[in-house]
């Protein structure tokens, strides 16, 4: 039921992409997060040479394997992949059928994006979000009461992105109606 | 009537790609939000500062290379976490061999220790040996992250403490550093409350994290990372 909507979907090289630069964007900018006062300090310095501004993003990709746990590490790989599926899938929606966008599966998959991110920081001795919201010690201390120490937000945001995928890919495969 | 999927929109693809950024981008902007931002944390927390290693507490801290390398890197920690073990494992060496070793950087240690009890005593103690015996600091420091238990689980027992001091210094050294840490419990638990208060008002909110300059990394980066933020610095000398 799934294969066939993401077969005609993903047949468009548009797709595949789109798909991949959200995936992209995603999976970066959950690994950069941490650091982005970094980035645009150095980014944004007249002083440093071209060469340096464009190896920084790089070099902190690479904290992928030093920064996170396996498991943190696999549910961002598979929130940004899901999420690069899922724009687009919406993408497809929007433009071939001009049907509303299946509130449902959006939703979803918004949610699944944000439950991903309030995991993220839970993986480095903190959580970037959850600290936010409630200073160090408390989050730390809310953290800590998890059985999966905030692991739980990523698997939560990946079961999240199923469902919107699974909607989406419903939506698509619905048979085309007139408005009335 | 016409089916309505054979009219399409130009601009789909572009709305969606923005949408999809704004989603993350809202979520990121909001994770970014500092400490401070959140009521009860702004009662508890000092007001935030530029990061800056010139305003950062080196003096009567515990450091390893030369006190006169025209690089300092200010390192928080916590005993307990396991990112820091990791940078401690595969990170730190590195720095240490190209930057520390041939007196270009020095690495200065400040207390974050917030994960739990276990963090509280061992940093103590840390202080304890730092005062006692300075030469072996760092080999004291790495010992305990290559013995750490799991976390909260009461690991950092007196005996646990005592083999690991004992491994580096010998026994002697060893009752003498654990008297001296509760003897000065009081005023060792202030100092690490001032690196902790000192390093979240310059942007730390979790460990490992380190300043270099006038740049902030936080957590275990990639050596490649530390690398270049020391050189750019080391540049600017």
């Amino acid at each position: 039921m799934v294969l066939s909507p993401l077969r005609t979907v993903f047949g468009n090289w548009r797709y595949v992409l789109l798909a991949a630069a959200v995936a992209l964007a995603t999976f970066a900018l959950a690994v950069w997060s941490q650091n982005f006062s970094l980035l645009f300090s150095i980014i944004g310095n007249p002083l440093v040479s071209v060469n340096d501004k464009l190896t920084l993003p790089i070099n902190l990709l690479g904290s992928i394997t030093t920064n996170f746990t396996l498991l943190a590490a696999s549910y961002i790989i598979a929130i940004a992949i899901l999420g690069g599926i899922n724009a687009a899938l919406i993408s497809y929606q929007i433009r071939k059928q001009r049907s509303k966008l299946s509130r449902s599966g959006g939703a979803t998959g918004a949610m699944g994006i944000l439950s991903g991110v309030l995991g993220l920081g839970c993986v480095a001795c903190k959580s970037l979000l959850l600290v936010s919201l409630l200073g160090t010690t408390a989050g730390a201390g809310f953290v800590a009461l998890l059985p999966l120490k905030g692991a739980e937000f990523g698997i939560v945001g990946v079961a999240l992105m199923l469902v919107s995928l699974y909607f989406i890919t419903k939506s698509i495969q619905a048979p085309p109606v007139c408005d009335i | 009537m016409e089916p309505s999927q054979t009219k399409s929109n130009p601009l789909a693809i572009p709305i969606a790609i923005v949408i999809a950024g704004a989603i993350i981008g809202a979520a990121v902007l909001v994770a970014l939000r500092q400490p401070s931002n959140s009521v009860a944390a702004a009662a508890q927390q000092p007001q935030a500062q530029a990061v800056d290693i010139s305003q950062v507490k080196t003096s009567g801290e515990p450091f390893i290379g030369n006190a006169n390398a025209p690089v300092t890197i200010a390192y928080w920690y916590d005993y307990q976490c396991p990112f820091c073990k990791r940078n401690e494992q595969e990170t730190m060496p590195q720095i240490i061999k190209d930057y520390v070793d041939t007196g270009k950087a020095k690495i200065v240690f400040k207390d974050y220790q917030f994960l739990g009890d276990d963090s509280q005593t061992l940093g103590k103690v840390s202080r304890a040996v730092w005062e006692t015996v300075p030469s072996k600091f760092y080999q004291w420091h790495k010992a305990v992250f290559d013995n750490s238990g799991t976390e909260n689980t009461g690991w950092a027992t007196k005996n646990k403490i005592l083999s690991i001091i004992t491994g580096v210094l010998g026994a002697a050294d060893a009752q003498k550093i654990m008297a001296l840490a509760e003897k000065n419990a009081t005023a060792y638990q202030k100092e690490m409350d001032a690196d902790r208060a000192e390093g979240t008002a310059m942007g730390i909110s979790g460990t490992p994290g380190s300043i270099i300059g006038k740049q902030l990394i936080s957590g275990a980066q990639p050596y490649s990372v530390f690398k270049q933020v020391i050189d750019l610095t080391l540049q600017g000398k």
